[in-house]
């Protein structure tokens, strides 16, 4: 354990120190202690090696409070087109988003809203290479926060209720997120808008974190 | 931003968008478990608390006073003062939280929006019965604006000076004036725009017209549903509204006679009455009734306004209907009256007959003869589609059809030998009104029973007993939401709620001697005597036409979707809009305080 924890104390040191822009050292500071960010990415398309952020919200949340009224809400424009099959899954058309911010800019303004907040999302890892793709040729790292998969916490509490219930489990977990939030109990509202993606799956940690059991059977 | 805030909810639906863009901006939304207190009683919370799912209770002195559940509004009481209730979660909920600060500042801005949050109880009951009564949509609502009368058009350059465009107007005989700019615009000015330019603002009179019009006129098409320019009409204030016809103005339609056209076809039914010329003219015109009061209940109109209506057409047809079978000498030395709710004014229909026939000591009449001129009466309204009442309350029955001294041998054993029977008759005895006859004759018996009961010690707190009789099922919708209700959440509004208030109020109006009977009137004169200070009062006046009206529209529902007259009364819970929820959870409030007051004025909790 304790080896483990300075391996990873000395991947961070590793990582700071090839950090270009001495101006993003406090991505490198200590974890912030009660607060984390949840956030999520539309893109150009589902292949992480070629596609592009177009829209990305992220909300902090704070004890049991999503804080929404310091959300963060970008349009970013693509250095690519937008695929058919993508706009009609998040129906941001090429010109909704010819105006929006460099990607650079958006994901700096980014890094300043989260500083030390570990990240929260569904399907994290997509969005954060998403985001180590604008990253990694300008900085040199990517993003250091701890990630908190949703889904992850979900297939926990799946596995612990199952397990309490009877000894042996068989059969597969539904990781999709509409089956997340049914299962849950939680509201559904409009999916792929960056927002309301990020708002749920917020709503969908802090009931796995905070609540004893799932929704009303 | 698309996230969770209903905007199409009270009383956010009256926000502009950029305010609703603020208020959306600087809502968090907040994860709660079972058990958390999101505010106590007394204390001023940062938050109010819009609920997108789950449930919160809210309690003042340990009893429940109701639960709020997705779409409701957590803490309203507790913008302007501090909290009457304790909000605690009760199931796992998701809430957005509106800042405190922030509604009030927006409140500032928009009056509308404030006054949901500072008015009074009574007056938000009222606001949401005309809003829920805005939401019907019957016969008379159907109606298209064009078969309303549309003034003609008068139109004038926008360049054309006050004094002329009033001379014009007045000419015409017009309350409002188009006003066309160069460009093609249209505006709209009145009558009273003009007056307030010259008397208020101090405007010159050559000032062009343009000046004071209202940019661009809000127009309606010919086609739109009557319903549709009665709204737009209240919600923007305007009296005052240009009708299009394939893109061109057609006429203005007023705000006057589309009231107009609503109730006209009261008084043709009025009209028919009053003309009939037989006993099966006047059948046909108690059946126009009934259309028309559907209409009406449709209408928005207050039921207290309605109820009016009813009784006078009711005792109308009454009226007419004993003159036709009433010997000369019957006529002169009697006094028909109505009892119950019909005497009140308080019937919404026609309903069971409640009458009583009151013979003058003095007159001549042959027995044989009354009771031949009473069971024919009774049978008559039996046709004319009024039931006869179930208590056989009626002049066929002898004992509501007989001489002014065995009435008052009835009071005098009713007060000295109180029970329930003769409390029943007394309180509808109480309630007469005259509907043909000799009105001196209900005042000379009136006068007796208020004597007497001066004599009576005791018998007012027996009489107002029933008050308590039936519990006030507030903290019921509690048990539903949480699905313990066994009998899956039926209210019964008479009980609960009007018989309490209306027979409070009777008693409190017979100890006072109070020669009002309609329980609107005895609460007014209860004020005037300092019996029932004002603020209250009006409550309590909003809360019964509040009950009344959802007892009315449970009606209305059952009529058409198969009779059930033993459940009248009785409203579900999930039939109930949020809107109907929360007045009818207002409602019952305060009739469960009036019966507090009632119990304690007459020391019922002694007996």
């Amino acid at each position: 354990m304790l080896e483990f924890l300075r391996r990873s104390f000395d991947r961070r040191l590793w990582a700071r120190s090839r950090l270009r822009d001495p101006d993003y050292g406090f991505l490198f500071e200590q974890e912030h202690p009660t607060e984390v960010v949840v956030f999520d990415t539309e893109t150009t398309g589902l292949d992480r090696k070629r596609s592009d952020i177009i829209s990305l919200a992220a909300i902090r949340i704070s004890g049991n409070r999503l804080l929404l009224s310091h959300h963060l809400e970008l349009v970013v424009r693509p250095s690519r087109a937008i695929e058919h099959a993508a706009v009609a899954v998040h129906g941001l058309r090429p010109m909704d988003v010819a105006g929006g911010l460099p990607a650079r800019e958006a994901v700096s303004q980014f890094l300043h809203f989260i500083g030390t907040r570990p990240l929260v999302g569904y399907y994290l890892e997509f969005d954060i290479a998403m985001v180590n793709r604008v990253m990694r040729p300008w900085l040199g790292v990517g993003l250091p926060n701890r990630a908190i998969e949703v889904s992850g916490l979900y297939y926990d509490r799946v596995m612990r209720d199952r397990s309490s219930r009877d000894a042996l489990y068989t059969g597969t977990i539904d990781l999709s997120f509409a089956h997340i939030l049914a299962d849950l109990d939680l509201p559904m509202l409009p999916a792929h808008d960056a927002l309301n993606d990020a708002l749920m799956a917020g709503l969908a940690y802090l009931k796995l974190t905070l609540s004893g059991g799932r929704g009303p059977e | 931003m698309s996230v969770a805030l209903d905007f199409s909810i009270p009383p956010f639906d009256c926000l502009a968008d950029e305010e609703r863009r603020k208020l959306a901006a600087a809502a968090d939304v907040a994860f709660l478990q079972p058990g958390e207190v999101l505010f106590r009683e007394g204390e001023t919370p940062a938050h109010l608390y819009f609920i997108v799912k789950g449930l919160v209770s809210e309690r003042a002195s340990d009893e429940v006073i109701t639960a709020r559940g997705a779409g409701d509004l957590v803490g309203a009481d507790a913008l302007a003062a501090p909290t009457p209730v304790t909000a605690e979660v009760r199931q796992e909920t998701i809430a957005q939280l509106l800042p405190r600060r922030l509604l009030l500042d927006l409140g500032r801005a928009n009056p509308t929006f404030e006054s949901y949050f500072t008015q009074r109880l009574g007056e938000r009951l009222a606001a949401r019965a005309v809003r829920d009564a805005t939401r019907g949509m019957a016969p008379l609502m159907m109606a298209k604006v064009e078969e309303v009368f549309l003034h003609p058009l008068i139109v004038a350059p926008a360049a054309t000076p006050m004094q002329q465009a009033a001379v014009q107007m007045h000419d015409d005989k017009a309350t409002s004036l188009l006003v066309c700019r160069a460009d093609g615009t249209q505006g709209i000015v009145t009558d009273a725009d003009l007056a307030k330019a010259v008397f208020v603002r101090g405007l010159p009179l050559d000032t062009p017209v343009e000046q004071v019009a209202s940019f661009p006129a809000m127009t309606v098409e010919h086609d739109a549903l009557l319903f549709r320019a009665q709204l737009l009409m209240t919600q923007h204030g305007v009296r005052h509204l240009p009708v299009r016809r394939d893109g061109a103005i057609i006429g203005v339609l007023e705000l006057i006679d589309l009231v107009g056209y609503m109730s006209s076809r009261s008084y043709l039914v009025m009209a028919e009455i009053e003309r009939a010329a037989s006993v099966d003219d006047l059948g046909r015109a108690a059946h126009a009734m009934g259309p028309l009061l559907e209409a009406l209940h449709e209408t928005g109109m207050k039921v207290r306004a309605i109820a009016e209506m009813v009784s006078d057409l009711n005792r109308s047809i009454l009226r007419r209907l004993f003159g036709f079978l009433a010997p000369p000498a019957l006529l002169a030395g009697a006094c028909l009256v109505v009892m119950g709710s019909e005497g009140r004014g308080e019937q919404l229909a026609r309903t069971d007959q409640d009458n009583a026939l009151i013979v003058a000591d003095g007159a001549y009449i042959d027995d044989a003869q009354l009771r031949d001129v009473c069971a024919r009466f009774t049978e008559t309204l039996i046709t004319y589609g009024y039931p006869r009442c179930p208590g056989n309350m009626m002049v066929s029955n002898p004992q509501w059809a007989k001489r002014e001294a065995a009435f008052r041998a009835d009071i005098d054993k009713w007060l000295m030998h109180p029970d329930g029977e003769g409390f029943l008759k007394l309180a509808a005895l109480t309630d007469a009104a005259v509907a043909a006859g000799d009105p001196l004759v209900l005042e000379r018996l009136r006068r007796h029973l208020f004597e007497r009961i001066g004599n009576a010690g005791g018998f007012l707190s027996h009489f107002a007993r029933p008050v308590l009789q039936f519990d006030t099922p507030i903290g019921f919708f509690h048990q539903i939401l949480l699905g313990h209700g066994e009998h899956a959440g039926e209210i019964d509004v008479k009980k609960g709620g009007i018989f309490p208030i209306v027979h409070g109020v009777r008693a409190l109006a017979l100890e006072r001697r109070l020669e009002e009977v309609n329980s609107f009137a005895r609460i007014d004169a209860l004020v005037s005597v300092g019996a029932l200070e004002r603020g209250f009062a009006e409550d309590l006046a909003e809360a019964l036409q509040y009950l009344m009206e959802i007892r009315l529209r449970v009606r209305l529902h059952k009529d058409r979707g198969g009779a059930d007259a033993a459940g009248d009364n009785l409203v579900r819970a999930r039939d109930l809009s949020r809107l109907q929820h929360d007045g009818l959870r207002d409602s019952l409030l305060i009739a469960k305080r009036f019966k507090e007051r009632v119990s304690y004025h007459f020391h019922l909790d002694a007996f």
